[in-house]
């Protein structure tokens, strides 16, 4: 068995599942979707679902890929395979091959992989306990099933875990019922391959009810889920909004504290518009985890809405970052527009508070008159980066960046002076409450090159070693970072965006492993100071970090939003493809 | 037949936590305590603060806003394991 069987092997929950199943009708012609054929049976007020859908074909993308090859050289795979644990999976075969006449291989291939699926009613209000749900399996090989389940049977009324299982009636329909030694019962309905198992009798009637119906009738959670796009996904975890919206009203309604109140009632707003809801997991090149939203967008709030369907093109601010990045945060922002969004979630103080902060706190500063147009030429695009320290640097510390592009010519305001006379208004806020109560002081030096005028702080004290917090408008943009040589090499972009699909945050593992490694002595010494461990117990487990480092390359975060879905979706991207 | 699940799930839950662990731990420590990075603060600016106490209460709001979803959530994943012998039992519903 190969290491991507042993480690995705089933789970034992959804291998007994599998098993425990009794007589099947004759074959008849299966549903060219066999999760579509399982999604059509379950219960109507299914609430929560998740759909596991041809296991088989991705576990076999994965067998073989290059990730698998390293895996099984790589001192990873050795240490998430000892011995001692295989062993006891291999037990488990053993005795499944033993007694049922089938391996992992077998389970996966011609019971489980095709479609799984686990159906969530919850109880009525006040009746939580009253909640139900049921197991669907359409299985490849219903005769293989059937053997499975008459071995089963006799396997555990044997060994006495089974008292008796015995058939029941439904609109006509045979199901079965199984009592166990502890007096709990379980029932199953079964055709065709298709297995239906709960705790609940009634969810196995609602089964085979939703079986009457018309196979040519879409389903409702099949529909759901093509609806945000997500059909050919390995797994989905599917919600529906309707069912949460009275409990959702009815927390808002008796939230204590009024902010919490205002927040509560604001996001029932918006999750009575939304239509649909899913988590999901597929592999492809990399491992995509990801929420998809669907939203009716004339009932979505105007301010939410505009800041979660955002207008225009994507950052040009990836270009800036430099290739060595360890981590990159990339975005766009409209500062009046986001201060409508974070207060349509506050409470009546909130948005005085909020208020306050700007006329009080920014507008001195900025200056009355120029607020409006400083705030409205803040963005939109913007940045923060994290790179390994530069090589001039005695530090060990990763340098960091930000940069955020000034829009000048709003009514006529200087956007980049005025705003740089802010920042350099806090900056010597910052310097002055520190000055006056140390000894060693804050210098604020100003320096200029190519050009571009940058503004220092130093303290060799006050600050870690290769750290000089400065400040400076270059090309358009405010940039403040670690170091005015940060500064200097900051390049703004020129052309449009570096691609439709570009991430909102990239955190380069591959980076950070050779960063930890390049600086592993001054990290060690450094790590033992903050948290009192000794050197060599951080030594070795820096040396374990870089071990599950090396599997990976990068971790993204993406973000897309169109035709009413909102996406948010992580990238794992593996040191080699996920699959073939 | 539950022994047999229940050591080989043992085995599969210990690889898990065991690459938690390899990650976790070492990437606590690797991050300094606020202490040590603390940079020099400006103080308090006018109007600053009232403002920063409604921001800071947003992600708990959304935490209690979502609560029906995880809570509901939760009470699936429980059952399901019951239902399948992998949770603590549960009086026969009919």
């Amino acid at each position: 068995m190969t290491t991507a069987r042993r480690l995705l092997r089933p789970h034992p929950a959804v291998v007994w599942v599998a098993v425990c199943t009794l007589m099947v009708s004759p074959a008849q012609a299966r549903a060219a979707d066999p999760a579509d054929e399982a999604l059509r049976l379950v219960p109507p007020e299914t609430r929560i679902c998740l759909v596991v859908r041809d296991l088989r074909t991705h576990l076999r993308a994965i067998e073989g890929s290059p990730f698998e090859k390293w895996l099984e050289q790589s001192p990873l795979g050795k240490r998430l395979t000892e011995p001692g644990e295989m062993a006891k999976i291999q037990q488990l075969e053993t005795f499944l091959k033993s007694q049922f006449g089938v391996g992992f291989d077998q389970l996966l291939d011609d019971v489980l992989g095709d479609a799984v699926v686990l159906a969530y009613e919850p109880g009525p209000p006040g009746k939580p306990d009253d909640e139900s749900g049921v197991v669907l399996v359409n299985a490849r090989k219903p005769d293989l099933l059937v053997g499975l389940v008459e071995k089963l049977n006799e396997f555990q009324q044997k060994s006495g875990e089974i008292k008796s299982v015995r058939p029941l009636t439904h609109q006509g329909r045979r199901y079965f019922g199984r009592e166990k030694s502890t007096g709990e019962r379980e029932y199953y309905f079964i055709r065709d391959g298709i297995l239906a198992f709960s705790g609940q009798e009634r969810a196995i009637r609602q089964v085979i009810e939703q079986d009457a119906t018309p196979p040519g009738k879409p389903a409702r959670v099949a529909t759901g889920i093509a609806a945000l796009g997500l059909t050919g996904h390995c797994a989905v975890c599917w919600f529906d909004p309707r069912g949460f919206d009275a409990e959702l009203s009815a927390k808002a309604e008796s939230a204590k504290d009024e902010g919490d109140r205002a927040f509560i009632t604001q996001f029932a707003e918006v999750w009575k518009a939304t239509d649909g809801l899913a988590l999901y997991a597929h592999p492809g090149r990399g491992l995509e985890l990801g929420v998809v939203a669907r939203f009716d967008q004339e009932k979505l709030p105007k301010g939410v809405r505009e800041l979660a369907f955002p207008s225009g093109e994507e950052s040009a601010l990836w270009k800036a970052v430099p290739d060595d990045a360890i981590l990159a945060v990339v975005g766009r922002l409209n500062v009046p527009r986001l201060l409508a969004g974070f207060e349509s979630f506050l409470a009546p103080d909130g948005k005085a508070g909020l208020k306050k902060a700007i006329e009080e706190g920014l507008a001195p500063i900025v200056g009355r008159d120029k607020l409006p147009a400083v705030l409205a030429g803040l963005g939109p695009d913007w940045v923060v980066w994290i790179a390994p320290p530069d090589k001039a640097s005695d530090g060990f510390l990763p340098g960091w960046t930000a940069a955020l592009k000034l829009t000048d010519d709003k009514g006529g305001v200087d956007v980049g002076r005025t705003v740089m006379q802010a920042v350099d208004f806090v900056a010597q806020m910052a310097r002055f409450a520190y000055n006056k109560d140390h000894t060693d002081q804050i210098e604020l030096t100003e320096a200029t090159r190519d050009g571009a005028t940058v503004k220092v702080m130093s303290n060799e004290k006050a600050f870690p070693v290769g750290q000089r917090p400065s400040f400076g408008i270059k090309a358009g943009h405010l940039v403040v970072a670690s170091s005015p040589d940060r500064i200097y090499q900051f390049k703004a972009p020129t052309g449009p965006a570096a691609g439709a699909r570009s991430p909102l945050l990239r955190l380069s593992l591959k980076h950070l492993r050779v960063y930890l490694e390049t600086h592993r002595g001054a990290i060690i010494e450094a790590a033992a100071r903050w948290s009192d461990k000794p050197a060599m117990e951080i030594e070795r487990e820096l040396a374990e970090l870089s071990v599950v480092l090396e599997a990976f390359d990068r971790v993204e975060l993406r973000h897309t939003a169109g035709d009413g879905k909102f996406r948010l979706s992580l990238h794992v991207e593996f040191v080699e493809p996920l699959t073939k | 037949m539950s022994d047999q699940f229940a050591e080989a799930g043992s085995a599969v839950v210990a690889i898990t936590l065991r690459a938690r662990d390899q990650t976790v731990n070492p990437t606590r420590t690797l991050f300094p305590p606020p202490e040590v990075v603390a940079v020099p603060t400006t103080g308090a600016l006018p109007g600053i603060e009232p403002a920063a106490e409604s921001l800071v209460g947003m992600p708990e709001a959304a935490r209690s806003g979502l609560e029906p979803v995880t809570d509901k959530t939760r009470r699936a994943v429980n059952l399901f394991l019951r239902d399948v012998g992998l949770g603590p039992s549960a009086r026969p519903k009919l």
